[in-house]
């Protein structure tokens, strides 16, 4: 699933124009210092490699060494996998489990018809997870369990079991149909039984007492003879709230009213599922016009209706009425959890306070984004760089933080840095080079103390050599920095770039 | 004689900290009664004199013995310029060199307020903001960064529920890169309401704000804005509107000197402060300090040399409490 997801990103990236897509993948995780393979894809398996293998070893094996290498991050597979599961609740089955680390299980009782019968919901569900660039094995059967196993490994009775051949269907196949832990595996193997067969043809007291009763509880499961329990995946709906006008809706006040009241009903059933208001959707359908849409999104999860409605009525005001509105729908497009308040009094005092400080920086940057726009409502944001002008961007501050900082420079820095260097007439320079005498924007200065210089040069790799930079504007040269005091004691940060030891000033401590 | 009187005010100082025992000095801050008692606004810039005369007069003064009572003395004025619930005005030096260019033009201490904004968050709750307002008052990331030395614990500045953050401990500052909120307002107007909206947020630990073309009802609704409210609002003005009238509580002013050492050095002097009358009768007139940058710990405080009390070569680089009148 992850290797599909990667795969249909690779082929999206315009980097290497779809050359290597044709290249097998693996994911690789780090185990005691080892890179091994955890997966690789059906091309990979072509050539061998196998999950196990260290990365140089596939690389020996792979054709030509070329191989998508990755790291491989469980989480985030689980995480597919939940939405997927969502995914396929609302299309096929009102229940379905997700099994880690890379199965599904679906219960289609009653669910075939709809499709013309299990075979076709089968095919339908095969070309529409092909559609989806994510490969698939689908088996089916009366049990979990085994349909689990048959979907797996290859039963010589195809994929789908009838009710009554689970014993046929499963004796052929190797135990590690039956998803038992390592050891018992291990322990298994070790004298000789391979097959569910073999395990059959034990008595079954022997086996609870030497395995542990998980065995047979597999094995009971899988052929039905125990209760199975799967642990479905809740029933989410989107979160929406209609109002139906009688005739078409002419005043402000009234439609005021209305989304008020609809924001009530939407907050409590907000308050019911545990989550918070991340974007709301207001669409008004209009007489005569196409409907308006209303939308905005909020910083942090929230159900506060004062912070949203503070949000929403300016918008609500601009409006055009049209010669009414006949419906309105509120709907929370997305949203995130919210726990309820009661849980905060059984958790330190500390996360209480911490949680309504979260609140309040969310409620002040939504607010200040909704009058200023996000494009002047700005975070930081460091690069690892050396030039002083490109260390520190900005970007909006709805946007996610880093998580981790770039280490602070050691050397003296100024307290301000000009959006744009100034360029400087140096008057005097002494026989080391260092400034002496220069004037900028019509004032002259005279240094009384000279720290320096600080060469800050390029990347090397950055640097094409053909075209020396001659300004800021365009790229960066060798620079040698300066700290240079007045005679009125202020400090400037001056700079000489090495090309043609024009002067710049860049910047000073205020 | 000018020792001698040092040495009783900061005996004062202890006196009354002690009196309140755990209690901070703070809370007697914030409870600013007595607004205006001896200033009304826009005469007090005129008693201040050029404020080239500051350095140029602080020799005369400074006859201070070596050693005695600078504790106190030296961080009195972080504790004043960390009050909350009160505007601090700041006002650049504008030199005759700055005329034809620079004297319309902001210069906004952001040294003393990479300085503030990192005491503010050490005192906030984790996760309170401190807000930039006005591009002007951005200062360069870099000196948002943690340092890479210990910032000075300053129990007294801080207040004591004030209890400082382990990475302060362990000899970083905070990282207030994260916490930095950078506001771009186009007009006075969203710049006004960015301010007093930022004030009345529980979320934000310090405000710095480009104060440029602020008026008495401006500064009156911001005062207003901070009164009560834990977060502290600084505004930085420009040199040539020190004449301007202003509500603010605190004003301040900072002007460059020449340094002996290779950090940046500036005269801070208190121009205004409407407090408590127990707090003016401790304070002189127009109390000033000599300050200096230091870059590993990204602070602002009195030169060391100074505060040891050893013999300064330059005569202006001691801290002085400076009497503009006789009493």
């Amino acid at each position: 699933m992850d290797l599909a997801r990667r795969r249909r990103r690779l082929g999206r990236s315009s980097s290497d124009d779809g050359r290597h897509n044709h290249w097998p993948i693996i994911l690789v995780e780090t185990v005691r210092g080892q890179e091994l393979v955890t997966h690789a894809c059906p091309r990979a398996r072509a050539c061998g490699i196998m999950p196990g293998l260290t990365r140089s070893h596939a690389h020996a094996l792979a054709p030509d060494a070329s191989l998508h290498v990755m790291a491989h991050e469980p989480q985030r597979d689980l995480d597919a996998l939940r939405i997927l599961a969502r995914w396929l609740h609302r299309r096929y089955s009102p229940t379905v489990a997700v099994d880690p680390p890379d199965g599904l299980l679906l219960d289609i009782t009653g669910c075939g018809h709809l499709f013309g019968g299990e075979h076709q919901l089968r095919r339908h569900l095969l070309d529409a997870l092909e559609r989806r660039h994510i490969t698939a094995q689908i088996g089916i059967a009366s049990t979990f369990m085994c349909a689990r196993a048959v979907s797996r490994f290859d039963c010589p009775l195809g994929h789908t079991i009838e009710t009554g051949d689970e014993h046929q269907a499963l004796a052929p196949l190797p135990i590690d149909a039956l998803d038992l832990d390592d050891d018992t595996l291990t322990a298994l193997n070790d004298v000789g039984i391979d097959r569910i067969e073999h395990l059959v043809a034990l008595p079954r007291s022997e086996l609870a007492r030497r395995y542990g009763g998980d065995v047979l509880r597999r094995l009971d499961e899988a052929t039905g003879e125990a209760m199975e329990s799967i642990n479905a995946v809740p029933h989410r709906s989107r979160a929406t709230v209609e109002r139906l006008f009688n005739g078409g809706l002419l005043q402000t006040e009234a439609l005021q009213y209305a989304v008020r009241d609809a924001l009530t009903e939407l907050l409590d059933d907000l308050q019911r599922r545990e989550r918070g208001l991340r974007r709301l959707e207001l669409r008004l359908e209009r007489l005569d016009l196409p409907p308006a849409t209303i939308a905005f999104d909020v910083s942090t999860p929230t159900r506060d209706q004062r912070h949203i409605w503070s949000l929403l009525e300016p918008k609500l005001s601009d409006v055009h009425f049209g010669h009414g509105i006949e419906q309105l729908m509120l709907t929370a497009s997305r949203t995130g959890r919210l726990p309820h308040a009661q849980h905060e009094h059984w958790r330190h005092d500390d996360t209480g306070s911490q949680r309504a400080i979260e609140q309040a920086q969310g409620e002040l940057l939504d607010t200040m984004i909704a009058r200023l726009t996000s494009a002047r409502v700005l975070r930081l944001s460091m690069q690892d760089a050396h030039q002083p002008e490109a260390c520190a961007r900005m970007v909006p501050a709805n946007e996610p933080t880093p998580r981790t900082w770039p280490a602070p420079v050691t050397v003296d820095r100024p307290s301000r840095l000009p959006q744009r260097p100034q360029a400087v007439t140096m008057i005097d320079e002494d026989a080391r080079g260092m400034p002496q005498r220069w004037r900028r924007e019509g004032a002259t200065f005279t240094a009384t103390r000279t720290v320096g210089p600080e060469r800050i040069a390029p990347a090397w790799w950055d640097h094409d050599g053909s075209d020396a930079p001659s300004d800021f504007s365009r790229g960066f040269g060798m620079r040698d920095y300066f700290r240079v005091q007045d005679e009125h004691g202020r400090w400037h940060w001056l700079c000489r770039m090495r090309e043609h030891g024009r002067w710049w000033h860049h910047g000073d401590w205020s | 004689m000018q020792s001698e009187l040092l040495q009783r005010l900061n005996d004062r100082i202890q006196a009354i900290q002690q009196q309140r025992g755990r209690s901070s000095a703070l809370p007697e801050y914030r409870h600013a009664d007595r607004i205006g008692r001896d200033e009304t606004p826009g005469t007090s810039s005129s008693s201040g004199g050029p404020p080239a005369q500051v350095p140029t007069n602080a020799p005369a003064h400074a006859s201070n013995g070596p050693g005695t009572g600078h504790d106190v003395d030296r961080r009195l004025w972080q504790r004043i310029a960390l009050m909350p619930g009160m505007v601090h005005e700041w006002f650049g030096q504008a030199g005759a060199q700055d005329q034809p260019y620079r004297a319309r033009v902001l210069r906004p201490p952001l040294c003393m307020m990479v300085h503030l904004a990192r005491h503010a968050v050490m005192e906030c709750p984790d996760g309170a903001l401190v807000i930039w307002i006005g591009r002007a008052c951005w200062p360069y990331a870099e000196l948002l960064a943690p340092s890479s030395r210990a910032m000075p614990i300053d129990h007294d500045a801080c207040g004591d529920q004030a209890e400082p953050r382990i990475g302060a401990r362990i000899g970083r500052g905070p990282d207030l890169r994260p916490r930095s909120l950078f506001i771009d307002p186009h007009t006075d107007a969203e710049r006004l309401w960015t301010i007093d909206l930022a004030a009345r947020s529980p979320s934000v630990a310090a405000v710095f704000a480009d104060g440029r073309g602020f008026g008495l009802a401006e500064t009156r609704r911001l005062q207003l804005a901070a009164k009560g409210s834990p977060v502290r609002i600084h505004l930085a003005r420009a040199a040539n509107e020190e004449r301007a009238l202003s509500a603010s509580g605190v004003r301040w002013h900072l002007a460059p000197t020449p340094s002996s050492t290779s950090r940046p050095r500036w005269h801070l002097t208190l121009r205004r402060l409407k407090a408590s009358a127990t707090l003016r009768q401790l304070l002189d007139r127009e109390p000033s300090w000599l300050l200096e940058w230091n870059h590993a710990s990204r602070t602002v405080a009195v030169p060391a040399r100074v505060v040891r009390g050893s013999r300064a070569t330059t005569p202006a680089s001691r801290p002085v409490i400076i009497r503009r009148r006789s009493a």
